[in-house]
């Protein structure tokens, strides 16, 4: 547990961008693997392993708290400080970070979970095809795809240019 | 010189490995999830009552078709002879060759239960199953490893579940009483010259 523990929490953090709800998730993820413990065949790494049920545990809980938003508040939409540079100034690393963590959550859940997977875990492409169930050409793309995203969003939110 | 575009993506790829770096699981994380793991389930009583009716209904509708059929119907009898000497491996369908200090693998399926494995070197019975220690018998098979120390034919017999007449210990009579009785069985031959 101890060993796993912090990056599945980063995980589900940054993931929901809920620290309530991620600490939630994170202590579901690990009680499922107490009890799915006797099915843990060994054929991929107990880190593949806590993380396909920590991704599973994610994208339900994004999935019931859309729908709850979707009732309560419309849109979910923040209103998130602008601290915008001078056009053409190259972005400073805190406006990145406050833009990059807006604009993921642009992106749709199994989207964020492949970014974050991929950079934040340092999972490989075939390590996540374990984890997500798909194979490691389509995680690629998904990445590969979602970057170009998020460049512009970051961009386009700080006003400068990475 | 680096692409802007490339360079673009290694600062955003940094950023995110740095993504919630700062935040560590609350504390006591792990004596919660202890806790819980070992804590008695509280369901409410219908919960309970469905998750066991449910699949029982299921199971129960499942028996009553499928039982049925695999009582009428029992798998084909089978038998299965293989001879193994450290790395060397012969077997199959067809009858073969053996050598001294091989082991052989004998194992029958189907023709229902209780099935029964007679073994004959040359003329004579030299095991049988059920009755020999060596036979493992399960519901679904039996299987058995015996050891080849003489020259000669060895014939296996898997009989299927029926009125099989006891072995009287001398192959032609054996194999001509299960004919008299109309028994099918399956029949290899394997020889160790």
């Amino acid at each position: 547990m101890q060993r796993h523990g912090s990056s599945v929490f980063r995980y589900c953090r940054e993931a929901l961008r809920d620290a309530a709800l991620a600490e939630d998730v994170q202590q579901q993820v690990f009680i499922a693997a107490f009890h799915d413990l006797p099915k843990f065949t060994g054929r991929s790494s107990l880190r593949t392993w806590l993380f396909a049920i920590a991704r599973h545990r994610v994208l339900d809980a994004a999935k019931s708290r859309h729908r709850t938003r979707s009732h309560v508040d419309g849109d979910g939409a923040r209103d998130i400080p602008d601290p915008r540079p001078s056009p053409g100034e190259q972005i400073d690393d805190v406006r990145l970070h406050e833009a990059l963590v807006d604009c993921l959550q642009a992106l749709r859940p199994r989207v964020i979970t492949a970014i974050l997977l991929r950079f934040q875990q340092g999972f490989t492409f075939e390590d996540m095809a374990d984890v997500c169930h798909e194979k490691p050409g389509t995680l690629q793309a998904q990445v590969q795809r979602a970057m170009p995203v998020l460049r512009a969003c970051i961009e386009s939110r700080t006003g400068g240019t990475l | 010189m680096t692409d802007p575009s490339d360079r673009a993506n290694e600062r955003i790829e940094a950023a995110l490995a740095q993504l919630g770096a700062e935040h560590e699981p609350p504390a006591g994380w792990e004596a919660r999830v202890l806790a819980a793991t070992q804590a008695p389930s509280h369901r409410p009583w219908w919960r309970s009552w469905w998750t066991v009716a449910v699949p029982g209904l299921v199971l129960a509708a499942a028996a009553v078709l499928v039982v049925p059929r695999m009582v009428a119907a029992p798998a084909p009898l089978a038998l299965a002879v293989e001879f193994t000497n450290d790395a060397v491996h012969r077997g199959g369908d067809t009858p073969g060759i053996a050598t001294l200090g091989d082991i052989a693998h004998i194992v029958v399926t189907g023709g229902g239960e209780p099935r029964a494995l007679w073994i004959y070197h040359g003329e004579t019975l030299l095991l049988q199953c059920p009755g020999a220690p060596e036979c493992r018998i399960t519901a679904h098979a039996i299987a058995v490893d015996v050891a080849v120390k003489r020259v000669g034919d060895y014939r296996f017999i898997a009989l299927p579940q029926a009125a099989v007449p006891a072995p009287t210990g001398s192959y032609d009579a054996d194999l001509a009483a299960l004919q008299r009785a109309r028994i099918e069985y399956r029949e290899r031959k394997w020889t160790v010259p």
